[in-house]
């Protein structure tokens, strides 16, 4: 038994998770280093040996495991800062890139600006050679053409190449013979070959995600040599496993060859995470919610799985790739509250982000925010903001809403703030509602689970216009991320794209695609210690009905990779049809268009236990503020709880506040809250408390 | 004379509450969204979803616009015609579990293929609104499947005209009606489409109930007339600071399909008088002979287009809903080509949008430079059908890959190709592997067609070239297009100083070795191996191209879009031997 770690760095934090073989936890943190993100890493790690009072070396080799999720290919994207990215084509299709999907953001926006394209037109370089839909060769690839090409990426100083090819989904000997000769003439160059990252038909969708994979291949390749050199330099001999945004882990190995799979990993582990907090109670199925200064995030977990989509996007383009499905929109504590003409209120989507900030933040914002509102209503302490760290000017916030918004609609203050609450509220929950709709859940079936920031102040309004009945705030929610990592399984997503009937599917050959599959993850988890005991398989299809545009993905038992079933398959995507969209049809043709395997790989069986040692300060007499009472719509004055006073078992009664520090717990009129054996916050409504209690694990 | 002019009740009751209304509008605005989210999913007709030729909207129990989810805009503003009607037609026969089904033109349809299903919303045993759904269809009877034919000169060549029908009567479902219909749309799956429709309409109607019981009836329809008032008040105060006075524009549509060369004027005067502005067509020319007349509910929505584009460019956005066009009101001439004499054939009305919406922005480009746009390249598009041998069955598909490109605006380029107004770029683009595994089609190319933008100091958006190869068996292909070079069409219209556009070109290789121009309103047959090579022209450019910055324009020669004659020609930009710097002094002394 060793020490486990999980560490996430952020933006001004990289928060360490520590768990001990005896299941004991020590929550660090240490100041991020945005110039050289890996060093925040090893300036953990020294301090974490100094709190142990032992040599650097000493405590690195007592650790087994290091789990990390970064941001680091996220922001270089966002920020343009990435390597020169060229892109070969087949011929005939230079601009499959930049024409996307043929639409626009903004479809009445004359003065929308284009994105502009991560591979230049003089650096997407026409290839000929063609195979048709079925994978045969029409025209022969052009090597001579390939070598001309190598030339001028060569004299072009290109870092990055991404080779995509008109259906090499079906076909990638083209793809494969190019790469050969350019691995030849450009050794330095990181490569992707399309359908080698993603086997599946959609020109644009495929290209996206090879060029996102080249662009990020050698921004995340040097930071994981640059993080594994510092690891070696103080003997570290354990695992280091890095986060993918699938919701799995893969060694650094694995996530340089798919470097795309970096670019949505940020937050990709709180809905395990979440499940984490939930499965204490039972739950095998919850919502996470993240709101931070300018977005909201929801995700949500199903049956013990997050959810996965692959229609992802960053910065304007297309990501294929599986990717844990977590929905954001426009809306969080910078989001600007202003009146139109009319006379109606809008919050967001234009923001105040940090600087200039809420005008309670006092660093020149004049616009009333949702953190301004919050305030107003007194469920922010100008006091006692992020631990006292900053102090919150109220009089700003109430100058900027009564300006912005309580004159022009010919309301008081207070009244504008609980509008602009209400409003950022309602916008949240449609969010949430637009995941679990989409995907045919029912929000009222799962607990929602907030993690940090302004979440908790805002989610038991969210949750009571979704009828959620409980809510759960973890004890310490910057570490939320880290504790999810270090339960997350391995996991390998393979991709090949079919063009059948179900009913005429050739099952033999399904089979033999699932087993290549299945081999290549074996083969790959074995190569990342995995041992055979701990490898599963999770089979799937993609499946439409014929004529459809959008293909529903269905899960499969994995004794189909032994038998498969037409019939249950057909059943299966029936059922989740009729779930959906509320109607299916038995008489119509089922178009297979991907077959797709997940390997996974459990990474450990020790179970993580949250309830050990729950630290709890001495409980000091409530202090008394008033806050706003959206049921009683009137400020009204209730006990504010020190949440680090709170044990297992303790109790409030809403309505209330509870402080956490970084967080403020907002308990409206019709909750009550009990701290948990793990020392969460369960929120739940007051009407169901029996059926509730019943159910917690206290 | 047809006026649009629907005034929003203005609110005066005590009891109105700013906030509420402000979420109550959120709310529904969401229902409509989730609708179109559902359909899109779950619809098979191609247009209907893979172009989101679609929309789904929430109206009051007057069949006034409340919320809508929009994708193809020409369609998005039809549903409301035909409520209008629906409502008037039933009076009291309206009940709960009512479906009521409509596309005829001649009765509030924008298109026939754009079918709609309402839904009326009761709670209580009381009307209360209206769930509506309304998409193109990829068949709706007629002559040809799809109802695209040059050929048609009347209404019912084109398809099966639906006044309203009632599919469903309290609740129970007609199932002769059903059979009916069936039996003369050519597809099956277009029922299911027609399912798909009623399912998310039930659904809508089922979140608008239960919206109505948190806020109490009164409550919700008080505040829904404070909005409706309130988007009324903001488009007012936006239309009060445009400059008063009366404008003039005109845009030329090529071809009737019935005279290649004939040309038809759109012309409108637009009078603006304080917070009020007319669009007038009356000096529109005659309606024409064929498929080419664009019923009033399909012109009404090419002047919101224009309306929104232009409110757009002023960083404006207000929901889309009735208030929002209450100032506007649209004068059209019976008889004239956007308000044809039954039973005029309508079937290629939608795709006059182009010329509405340019007669609209030449018109009022004195009065709002700095939000007006330069000409569209007009549509170009092939509809096709036939038998695909590798299954046997029958398929249908739009080459709406051949892309043409929009104008230029102050401050910024045309979109590159992004095709047609009348889908605001809304449209999705068929991918080029898709089409060739679910439809008989080899694509040779298809990208940006180099030198097709109008120059400009913002150019407009360049357009496309294509080709492709079809082996459908009894495959027929129809063109929706206009702006074609050999029809001699007149280009998109630059403005302060920008260029022109270029012009749309169309031929077919046939297998035997003939080949011919293809019109623009023409249908053909494809035997197998038929080749079609495509170019489809850019959009006008917007001021003197001899003030974009050189550097922009040495960009686009080196990424192949640019030939350095036309960098030389338009911009006086001169470029080094090798092509990869600008020639300063030479550039410099072009341009002085």
């Amino acid at each position: 038994m060793s020490i486990r770690i999980g560490i996430d760095v952020g933006g001004t934090f990289t928060d360490f998770l520590v768990i001990y073989p005896d299941g004991s936890r020590r929550i660090h943190k240490t100041s991020s280093v945005p110039s050289d993100p890996p060093q925040a890493v090893l300036n953990g790690l020294r301090e974490l040996a100094e709190l142990e009072r032992t040599p650097i070396e000493e405590f690195v080799d007592r650790i087994g495991l290091i789990v990390h999720g970064t941001t680091v290919t996220t922001n270089a994207l966002l920020t343009r800062r990435g390597p020169k990215t060229a892109m070969l084509v087949t011929e005939g299709f230079r601009d499959v890139l930049p024409m996307r999907h043929g639409t626009r953001e903004d479809g009445y926006d004359n003065h929308l600006a284009m994105p502009e394209p991560l591979a230049p037109r003089h650096l997407r370089l026409p290839i000929r050679g063609r195979m048709d839909y079925k994978g045969s060769e029409v025209t022969p690839l052009d090597e001579d053409g390939v070598r001309a090409a190598a030339k001028v990426l060569r004299e072009e100083g290109v870092q990055a190449l991404a080779i995509s090819f008109m259906h090499s989904h079906a076909n990638g000997a083209h793809e494969r013979r190019a790469a050969e000769i350019l691995g030849e003439a450009l050794p330095d160059v990181y490569l992707t070959e399309s359908a080698e990252l993603l086997g599946q038909a959609r020109y644009y969708e495929r290209s996206s995600a090879a060029v996102l994979n080249s662009y990020a291949g050698p921004i995340i390749s040097s930071y994981l040599a640059t993080l594994t050199g510092i690891l070696e330099e103080v003997r570290f001999g354990g695992l280091l496993l890095m986060m993918q945004s699938n919701g799995g882990v893969a060694t650094p190995a694995e996530l340089a060859r798919r470097a795309a799979l970096s670019l949505l990993s940020g937050p990709a582990s709180g809905p395990t995470a979440g499940l984490l907090v939930t499965a204490e109670h039972g739950w095998d199925s919850c919502l996470t919610v993240d709101m931070g200064g300018t977005s909201f995030d929801a995700a949500a977990v199903k049956g013990g799985k997050p959810l996965v989509m692959t229609d992802g996007s960053i910065d304007r383009w297309s990501l294929a790739l599986p990717s844990v499905d977590i929905h954001t929109i426009g809306a969080g504590g910078g989001s600007i509250a202003s009146v139109d003409e009319g006379g109606l209120l809008s919050v967001g989507p234009q923001s105040a982000g940090a600087v200039p900030g809420p005008a309670c933040y006092g660093r020149g914002g004049e616009r009333a925010t949702t953190t301004d509102a919050d305030v107003v209503l007194g469920y922010l302490d100008p006091d006692s903001f992020l631990n006292g760290q900053m102090s919150l000017d109220k009089q700003a916030a109430e100058g900027a809403i009564r300006r912005h918004v309580a004159e022009p609609l010919g309301i008081s203050v207070v009244e504008a703030a609980a509008g602009i609450y209400e409003m950022v509220n309602v916008s949240m929950a449609s969010g949430v509602r637009d995941i679990t709709v989409r995907r045919g859940l029912d929000p009222r079936d799962f607990p929602i689970v907030v993690a940090g920031g302004a979440g908790p102040v805002h989610a038991a309004a969210i949750a009571g216009e979704l009828d959620i009945p409980v809510l759960i705030t973890p004890r310490d929610s910057s570490i939320f991320c880290a504790a999810g990592m270090l339960v997350c399984d391995f996991k390998h997503d393979y991709v090949q794209s079919a063009n059948d009937r179900l009913d005429t599917l050739d099952l033999t050959g399904l089979l033999r695609t699932w087993k290549t599959m299945a081999e290549e993850g074996r083969a790959t988890l074995h190569g990342e210690g995995v041992g055979d005991d701990a490898i599963a398989f999770e089979p799937s299809l993609d499946l439409r009905y014929k004529g459809q545009w959008y293909e529903l993905n269905i899960p499969l038992d994995e004794a189909m990779l032994i038998a498969p079933d037409a019939a249950a398959i057909a059943a299966a995507f029936h059922a989740e049809h009729e779930l959906l969209f509320g109607y299916h049809s038995d008489e119509m043709p089922i178009d297979v268009l991907n077959v797709r395997l997940s390997a996974v790989g459990r990474t450990s069986d020790e179970r993580m236990d949250l309830s050990s040692e729950v630290p709890v300060d001495k409980p000091e007499r409530p202090a008394r503020r008033a806050i706003w009472s959206p049921a009683q719509k009137a400020m009204v004055e209730v006990d504010v709880h020190q949440g680090t006073a709170m044990g297992p078992n303790a109790r409030v009664s809403g309505p209330a506040v509870i402080e956490l520090g970084t967080t403020t717990i907002v308990v409206l009129d019709q909750y009550d809250c009990v701290v948990d054996r793990s020392g969460s916050f369960v929120m739940y409504l007051r009407d169901r408390a029996a059926e509730i209690e019943a159910r917690l694990n206290l | 004379m047809v006026t649009d002019q629907s005034t929003a009740p203005a609110a005066t009751a005590a009891d109105i509450d700013p906030i509420t209304a402000s979420v109550l509008q959120r709310r529904v605005d969401s229902i409509s969204k989730e609708m179109a989210t559902m359909l899109m999913r779950s619809s098979r007709s191609p247009i209907f979803n893979e172009i989101g030729d679609l929309v789904t909207v929430i109206f009051d129990r007057n069949g006034n616009t409340l919320a809508q989810a929009e994708f193809a805009a020409i369609i998005a503003f039809g549903a409301h015609p035909s409520l209008e009607y629906i409502i008037e037609y039933f009076g009291d026969d309206i009940h709960e579990g009512d479906v009521i089904i409509h596309n005829d033109v001649y009765h509030g349809g924008n298109q026939n293929a754009d079918t709609g299903i309402f839904l009326p919303i009761f709670t209580e045993g009381r009307l209360i609104g209206w769930a509506a759904a309304k998409g193109h269809l990829a068949d709706i009877g007629g002559m040809t499947a799809g109802g695209y034919n040059p050929n048609a000169r009347d209404i019912w060549q084109e398809a099966l005209r639906i006044p309203p029908l009632k599919l469903a009567e309290r609740g129970v479902p007609r199932k002769d009606v059903w059979d009916l219909l069936a039996a003369n749309i050519r597809f099956g799956f277009v029922m299911e489409d027609i399912r798909a429709m009623v399912g998310c309409c039930t659904v809508g109607a089922r979140r608008v109930v239960e919206v109505v019981e948190r806020y109490g009836l009164e409550s919700y329809e008080s505040h829904w007339e404070y909005i409706l008032d309130s988007s009324r008040r903001q488009v007012e105060a936006e239309v009060g600071r445009w400059p008063d006075g009366r404008y003039h524009g005109e845009s030329f549509m090529t071809s009737d399909g019935v005279d290649p060369t004939k040309k038809y004027k759109i012309a409108v005067d637009i009078e603006i008088t304080g917070s009020d502005i007319v669009f007038d067509f009356s000096g529109s020319d005659d309606q024409s002979p064929g498929i080419c007349n664009m019923p009033p509910a399909a012109a009404k929505g090419a002047v919101r287009i224009a309306f929104l584009m232009l409110m757009a460019s002023g960083g404006i956005r207000i929901p889309t809903n009735q208030g929002l066009f209450a100032p506007i009101a649209t004068r059209f001439r019976k008889g004239s080509i956007v308000d044809p004499e039954f039973p005029a054939a309508t079937i290629y009305g939608n795709q006059l949008c182009d010329e509405v919406v340019e007669a609209i922005m030449l018109a009022l480009a004195d009065a709002l430079p700095d939000r007006v746009c330069a000409g569209w390249n007009k549509y170009m598009c092939t509809a096709t059908n036939g038998i695909d041998p590798r299954t046997g069955e029958p398929f249908a598909a739009f080459t709406v890959f051949q892309r043409t490109g929009p104008g230029g605006v102050q401050g910024q380029d045309g979109w590159d190709a992004l095709g047609f107004t009348g889908t605001a770029g809304q449209m999705r683009y068929p991918d080029p592997e898709m089409l060739e595994i679910t439809t008989p089609h080899f694509l040779e190319y298809n990208e940006y067609l180099p030198d097709s933008a109008g120059s400009g100091e913002f150019r407009g958006g360049y357009g496309t070239r294509s080709a492709w190869r079809t082996y459908g068996e009894g495959q027929i292909g129809v063109t929706l297009a206009d702006n074609m070079a050999h029809e001699g069409a007149y280009p998109a219209r630059g403005l302060f100083g920008g260029h022109d556009s270029g012009l749309n070109e169309l031929r077919v290789e046939y297998p035997d070795g003939s080949s011919q121009e293809w019109g623009s309103k023409e249908i053909i047959d494809q035997p197998v191996g038929t080749r079609v090579i495509s170019s489809a022209g850019g959009g006008a450019g917007y001021g003197d191209p001899r003030r974009r910055p050189a550097d922009k324009v040495l960009a686009e020669v080196r990424d192949g879009l640019l030939s350095p004659e036309k960098a030389r020609a338009d911009y006086g930009v001169v470029l080094n031997a090798d092509g990869t710097a600008v020639d300063e002094a030479h550039t410099a002394a072009l341009r002085a």
